[in-house]
């Protein structure tokens, strides 16, 4: 017995070495800490973009300055905004060709494995390093099919920029709360997709976003228009190295799925452990569409991430599989949060929570069924697993239901693996580590077989690193 | 022909997602009989009789019910069962929130010759005993929590509350023990009493059969009725099973 | 000068926008109108005195602001002090009767000795139509190897406040059953707070209400489990009609250190009525991995497999919704003592207005 809990609690840290490794700050150019009114008229000038996004920019500083920091979810007392450094921009132009990105920015992204993915299993691919884009591609085919993947501030200045100004930060309008706001007044770089009707993109896109300057804030934004019988999967992928400052995640993600067509959105988040990940995702689907996020929350200090599904149009779906490793030093609070707002809609929620080395995992969630949600189902289920007695496991769901002829089910477990499990095992000749690991990766193994290939195979490696430190 | 209790003519059903389960069924009960419906797994037995209550979860694509001769094709289930239809659930449903006992007095409400008061309580009290059932049952929610064999003789309890006209029974014999076969058997015997009443026992399983009255057996096979006869039909699927019953309907779409 | 104070805090705050994380409610204090409760039952070896005992007895719960109000309005104080190795099984009823426009406050301290068992239970009624204020706190000791069963019927009138507490301390071996049932007042507020702090320590919170007219129910109960091998169960069951809303939250808390420990946390709303709204928050935290949690809801109107077993019975639309109504009328009486059964009744008849039985 004493065994096991000594064993226990020499878990290592999970070994980020392949993502932790800094590059030198050269030939950037960054703007003075703290957030006025003069920082988001720089940057507004500097982008060279439409008057009415100055005008969004500078409303949303003023909700920014009224809204009060959440008084709910984990403490974010330590990030002080005027420490952080909004606006970090290499001096290169974004290139279509990893060859014409500057060499010390490639090498990351070579080591990252993006090129390597481009080449074999995807459509197309965006790469975000610190607040600017600067790669990215679609493949010919994809695009001779009208797909359009390109930088947003790009396609801010060319056909498409009426399209985005009547979705831009409409879902998640800045007055949502007061990371939105700052995310609508300092944003920069991020990606714009739009699938035309009835268009099948078969292998999925990606965007990379990697936060290398320290101190430094990321803010970009996401928008994807899935026109009606469209489909696509697209992949977004994140990492930093660790600095001792605080580095700010407020991304924005807006998703707009219309009729009959079907979107999903896979998320492997591996900020390092000094990151802030306060990032707001939200998509509308429209009648008999299907929204699906896959989502892995390994990194980061602090997160505050509930993706949300607006089931707007009658027999609209949305599917939500999350995974969260909450290790040492991070307080992971992550969920999602869903609208039945038609008749004959429906979600399931699934979601895997894991918590090691004295980290706190909060799964947090809120479905609410409108007056209009006649014939509506939602099913959530959320599993937890402790795997020491140093840790720390909540979970807070809510459900809010003003229509009487639905059904809205929920159930939640917790515990740790199971010792008769383990003995099962162990009676067939299998060692305690290995055992447990298993058991594990079992537990994970209904979010990771939706993870595209490579994704899944570098979750379970996660997830055996961690175990196999008991060993130590 | 005064003496049909169901009528069932050129039947066929699909799922509500268009996808045929049963094919062009035709089935006469009359009072007094009892009629085996047996079949493989997957046949579409459960599915007929559920389709004989009307539920919801298929469509009759064609073809006619008649109970009594008169059309119930497109009556609701409701409607069926105040007609005298029962069904026994082969997995009956849990249903928090309603007692064993407020169900069965509602339920009785809508019998053809309702008990009332005392005669209910007497009633209940004796078949109760009847079937090895605790009083206290009645208080516990319908079903929840309830061990296989205990809804099983729940389902029992209320057929012969209910006495209705026409019983059909799927998988009633199934995953129960030896005692509680017995009890079953009980049942179903006093059921058969009333030469008035039919009965249409759903099953693959054949140890409660040759305890029994037997009238007519009917042989389902992927949604076709490939076979009828007597009690000999059990006697030859017990010794070789469906395997030459399936042959023939694979000849048939061939 | 009304007292505004912030009731059934939820112990985890979430998103303010719900509307879940705590109820506002508005408390007289003027003095409270006079009240003899009637005691009837069995209190054979229990002791009973008309002042409190356990103010020192300190237990944090989420509503010290709640808590500070009713002891400082209380006019009816009691203590229930259950005698070492006494066993009842009858139960120990106060019952109170409130007259249109009457403010009352009580405190009930119970102290179970070592090895002792009772069964009390507190009724609270009013006419059908009356108004007023009725708030209450209920302290629990429960001693080793001791184990209460302690029943709140409230059925006050339409036009009422109502808010009943309890809080009970639970040592080794020890169970605290308790059971509200909030079935009367315009707004009903009920909460519990159960700390399990000994070894195999035990409790379990019913609550079942019937949502009528324009009523707002609002529930919140919650378990720590501190001590090892604890046995927990929250379980709320309704239902709601015409306008009614409900708002129910359920906290199952391991603390570190109570290893062994298991909690079943447990919700069924069946919504009868196109109008009535729930809310519910079934929180599970967790800081000791050797525990056990679950916790279930489900919410909404008759599923169509539930229907078609009924109707397949003959039962139709209507006459289901009747018997789910019945049947939980049914199964409160049968909880209670047959002078309180009879409550049941009149406010089945006068209050839900139903005539079927």
């Amino acid at each position: 017995m004493s065994d096991t809990t000594k064993k226990k609690t020499m878990v290592a840290d999970v070994d980020r070495n392949l993502y932790d490794f800094k590059k030198a700050e050269k030939d950037v150019e960054k703007l003075a800490s703290g957030l006025t009114e003069d920082i988001v008229r720089q940057i507004s000038a500097k982008k060279h973009e439409p008057n009415w996004m100055l005008e969004h920019r500078l409303k949303s500083l003023k909700i920014y300055n009224e809204l009060k920091v959440p008084n709910w979810g984990p403490d974010i007392t330590d990030l002080d905004i005027d420490n952080i450094v909004t606006y970090v921009r290499s001096k290169t132009k974004m290139a279509a060709k990893w060859d014409e990105v500057p060499a010390d920015i490639k090498d990351t992204f070579e080591r990252l494995g993006i090129p390597e993915a481009e080449r074999t299993s995807l459509a197309g691919v965006g790469a975000q390093y610190d607040s600017e884009l600067v790669y990215h591609n679609i493949q010919d085919s994809v695009a001779k099919k009208g797909v359009i993947y390109s930088g947003i501030e790009e396609a801010l200045a060319g056909p498409y920029a009426e399209m985005i100004k009547q979705h831009f930060m409409k879902l998640v309008p800045p007055s949502d709360h007061k990371f939105a706001a700052l995310h609508g007044a300092v944003w920069s770089g991020g990606s714009f997709v739009y699938v035309p009707p009835y268009t099948t993109v078969d292998i999925p896109l990606q965007s990379y976003f990697r936060l290398n300057s320290p101190g430094a804030g990321q803010f970009e934004h996401t928008l994807i228009i899935v026109d009606k019988g469209a489909y696509l999967h697209f992949i977004e992928g994140c990492s930093a190295p660790k600095y001792n400052v605080a580095n700010l995640h407020a991304g924005c993600v807006e998703l707009f799925v219309g009729e009959n067509a079907h979107l999903r959105y896979s998320t492997i988040e591996n900020w390092s452990k000094n990151m802030y990940n306060l990032n707001t995702k939200r998509a509308k689907v429209e009648r008999n569409g299907s929204m699906e996020w896959i989502s892995g929350s390994f990194g980061s200090h602090v997160s505050y991430l509930y993706p949300m599904t607006i089931l707007n149009g009658e027999y609209s779906k949305s599917e939500f599989t999350g995974i969260t490793f909450a290790g040492e030093g991070q307080n992971l609070d992550t969920g999602t949060k869903i609208l039945h707002n038609a008749p004959h809609t429906s979600s399931v929620v699934n979601t895997k929570s894991l918590s090691k080395s004295g980290g706190i995992g909060t799964f947090r969630s809120a479905v609410t069924m409108t007056e209009k949600a006649h014939k509506s189902k939602s099913s959530v289920s959320c599993q937890s697993l402790m795997l020491d007695d140093k840790s720390r496991s909540d979970t807070i769901p809510l459900m809010d239901v003003r229509c009487d002829d639905v059904n809205v089910g929920h159930e939640a477990s917790i515990g740790r693996i199971d010792d008769e499990a383990v003995f099962y095992l162990m009676s067939r000749g299998i060692n305690e580590n290995e055992a447990k690991t298993l058991i594990v990766n079992g537990f994970a193994n209904p979010i990771s077989k939706e993870l595209p290939l490579e994704y899944a195979v570098e979750m379970n490696n996660l997830i055996r690193l961690e175990m196999e430190g008991g060993i130590g | 022909m005064s003496d049909k209790l169901l009528e069932v003519k050129n039947y066929s059903i699909a799922s509500t997602d268009d996808i045929s389960i049963l094919h062009n069924l035709n089935l006469t009960i009359n009072k007094g009989e009892t009629h085996i419906l047996m079949g493989p797994n997957g046949a579409g037995k459960s599915t007929f009789g559920s389709s004989l209550l009307a539920n919801p979860a298929y469509k009759t694509t064609s073809g006619s019910i008649l109970f009594e001769n008169e059309d119930i094709t497109d009556l609701p289930t409701d409607k069926r069962a105040k007609k005298g239809i029962f069904l026994s659930f082969q997995s009956p449903v849990e249903v928090p929130g309603i007692s064993l006992y407020s169900f069965l007095r509602a339920a009785s409400k809508n019998t053809a010759n309702p008990l009332k008061g005392k005669l209910f309580r007497q009633k209940l009290n004796d078949t109760l005993k009847n079937l090895d059932l605790k009083h206290e049952y009645l208080e516990r929610d319908l079903n929840v929590g309830f061990s296989g064999g205990e809804r099983k003789k729940v389902e029992m309890l209320q057929l012969l509350m209910l006495s209705p006209k026409l019983a059909i029974m799927d998988e009633t014999d199934s995953g129960l023990d030896v005692d509680a076969v017995n009890i079953m058997l009980r049942g179903i015997t006093e059921f058969q009493q009333d030469n008035e009443k039919g009965l249409l026992i759903i099953s693959h399983n054949m140890h409660i059969l040759d305890k029994l009255k037997i009238d007519k057996v009917h042989i389902l096979v992927k949604g076709h009725i490939v076979a009828e006869g007597g009690s000999e039909l059990i006697d030859e699927i017990n010794k070789t099973g469906f395997v030459r019953f399936e042959t023939q309907e694979g000849g048939n779409n061939v | 000068m009304d007292t505004i104070l912030n009731g059934n805090n939820i112990p985890v705050l979430t998103w303010n926008h719900f509307n879940v994380n705590y109820k506002q409610i508005q408390l007289y204090n003027r003095p409270d109108d006079k009240n003899n409760p009637v005691i009837t039952g069995d209190s054979t070896g229990m002791h009973i005195k008309n002042k409190t005992s356990l103010d020192n007895f300190l237990i944090s719960g989420n509503d010290a602001k709640t808590a500070s109000y009713i002891i400082a309005n209380a006019s009816i104080t009691k203590t229930i002090t259950v005698n070492k190795d006494n066993s009842v099984e009858t139960p120990l009823i106060f019952d109170m009767t409130l007259k249109d426009n009457d403010k009352l406050t009580a405190l009930f301290d119970i102290i179970l000795e070592e090895n002792s068992h009772a069964n009390i239970i507190v009724s609270i009624s009013s006419s059908a139509n009356a108004a007023g204020q009725y708030t209450d706190l209920i302290r629990i000791h429960a001693k080793k190897n001791s184990s209460l069963t302690f029943t709140c019927l409230q059925l006050l009138g339409e036009n009422f406040l109502a808010f009943n507490n309890a809080i009970a301390y639970v040592e080794n071996d020890a169970k605290v059953t308790i059971h509200h049932m909030p079935l009367g007042g315009k707004t009903a507020l009920a909460s519990a707070l159960t700390d399990l702090h000994g070894y195999k320590a035990a409790s379990e919170i019913y609550a079942d209400y019937i949502g009528h007219s324009r009523q707002d129910i609002d529930l919140n109960y919650v378990t720590r489990h501190y001590g090892k091998k604890g046995l927990s169960e929250i379980k709320m069951t309704g239902l709601l009609l015409n306008d009614s809303k409900k708002t129910a939250r359920g906290t199952l808390d391991f603390h570190h250190g109570c290893k062994g420990s298991s909690g079943n946390e447990s919700e069924n709303v069946l919504l009868l009525s196109k109008t009535a709204k729930n809310k519910s928050v079934p929180l599970m935290l967790c800081d000791e991995d050797d525990v056990v949690g679950n916790h279930g809801a489900a919410i909404g109107a008759l599923d169509e497999e539930h229907l078609f077993y009924l109707q397949s019975r003959g039962i139709d639309e209507t006459s289901a919704r009747q018997i789910f109504l019945d049947s939980a009328i049914a199964r409160l009486k049968n909880l209670l003592p047959q002078n309180l059964a009879a409550k049941i009744d009149t406010y089945d008849k006068e209050v839900l207005c139903n005539e079927s039985l």
